[in-house]
């Protein structure tokens, strides 16, 4: 396992150095995400998912008005992409630099941020899967469907209605992606330092991961506290 | 400063992880004792904001199915879903309606006037003078709708905004 990880990392290592720049990389990786947003939105989430997500609650009217409303805004909200994931990269780095202080490794807050840049890369893969499969295999009925379609994830291994409500954020966070997101980190960390994969690894889990775990607890006692 | 940090960091993430891990389980302990409280119709004290007096789960009329609904006078929703009641009125009238708020009665009345509910027999608007909804219905935003069979027991609960015939396809249940 260590070898695979190591080889493709050294390839992977190899492919960066000759074609990676970071801005350029940036702006691709704001386009994609924007672009499949575009197409759920468009091709997905139509007026029809609409209708039948709040009939029970809402008017025709009032949902009408939800649409309008929302066709207002959707440019802004797409506009907001890109500054959404520089916050989630900063807080990113910021966490690997706590680590990189306390343990006096001297990785620079800037290599870090663009660690965290090319990791997040793995979660475009998960939602091109979901936009493939309510695009060809099966009809988005409910936006709550579409929303709760966590492929390879605990989440994906219940039933919906199974699942308490405050479970579904750490069941749909403990996924296949999620430990590929912890693997790319490591190997970014071993290509910016002297260290082994193992030693990478175990600088994730004890900085990053540690975060993680503590910032999904937080949010289910803040959904507990607020349902 | 360094070797102080080694320790004071995870000291600091395992004090938040235990202090939340312990206050979620007992929010999980309290979720579990209302989901089971408000199956059938809890024990309950208001003030009517009409008389002035307590009204209790003791004045509500027997084999009559109940629609209660948590508001406040300045929720959008909550306005939304008295002006679609009280367009149909009249289907209402085989049931007790109870609307509950902890917003002073000045503003509860002023509600119930502008939705012409108040002169309806009923319909009450009471007053959660003490603020125990929550510890008897469970934590919920406004609006949020409990609907009663006539043998008191929970056929429906609804959280936000509720279309008014689907309030009374629960309630002709």
């Amino acid at each position: 396992m260590d070898t695979i990880i190591i080889n493709n990392s050294n390839k992977l290592e190899t492919f960066l150095r000759k074609h990676y720049k970071p801005n350029w990389f940036f702006v691709f990786f704001c386009f994609v995400s924007i672009l499949q947003s575009f197409i759920l939105n468009k091709f997905v989430f139509t007026n029809d998912v609409f209708y039948k997500s709040y009939s029970e609650q809402l008017t025709t009217e009032k949902i009408q008005d939800l649409l309008h409303t929302i066709s207002k805004v959707k440019w802004f909200v797409y506009s907001l992409t890109p500054i959404l994931y520089i916050i989630k990269f900063t807080i990113v780095a910021m966490v690997l630099a706590t680590g990189d202080l306390v343990f006096d490794y001297k990785m620079g807050f800037r290599k870090l941020f663009q660690i965290a840049m090319i990791a997040e890369t793995i979660f475009l893969v998960p939602q091109s899967i979901k936009l493939i499969w309510f695009l060809v295999f099966e009809n988005a009925e409910t936006i709550r469907q579409v929303g709760s379609f966590e492929i390879l994830s605990i989440y994906s291994m219940f039933n919906e209605q199974d699942i308490y409500d405050w479970l579904r954020y750490p069941f749909s966070l403990a996924n296949i992606f999620e430990l590929t997101y912890w693997l790319i980190l490591a190997i970014g960390i071993k290509h910016i330092t002297n260290f082994n994969f193992n030693k990478s690894l175990k600088f994730v889990l004890s900085t990053y991961v540690s975060a993680l775990f503590l910032w999904a607890v937080f949010v289910v006692f803040l959904s507990l506290n607020l349902s | 400063m360094k070797q102080k940090l080694k320790i004071i960091l995870p000291a600091i993430v395992i004090f938040l992880v235990t202090f939340m891990g312990y206050k979620i389980f007992a929010m999980l302990a309290q979720k579990d004792k209302i989901a089971a409280q408000i199956q059938s119709m809890p024990p309950f004290t208001f003030t009517n904001t009409s008389t002035g007096s307590i009204f209790t789960d003791g004045n509500l009329q027997p084999n009559l199915s109940s629609l209660i609904i948590y508001f406040h006078p300045d929720c959008e929703f909550c306005q939304e879903q008295a002006a679609g009641i009280s367009k149909k009125i009249d289907d209402f009238n085989s049931f007790q309606l109870l609307f509950v708020s902890h917003a002073g009665s000045v503003a509860i009345k002023s509600f119930s006037d502008k939705y012409a509910l108040s002169s309806h027999q009923n319909i009450v608007f009471l007053e959660d003078t003490n603020l125990i909804i929550s510890s008897i219905f469970g934590k919920s935003g406004v609006p949020s709708s409990f609907i009663y069979n006539k043998h008191g027991k929970l056929v429906k609960h609804f959280k936000g905004e509720a279309k008014i015939e689907e309030l009374l396809k629960y309630l002709n249940l």
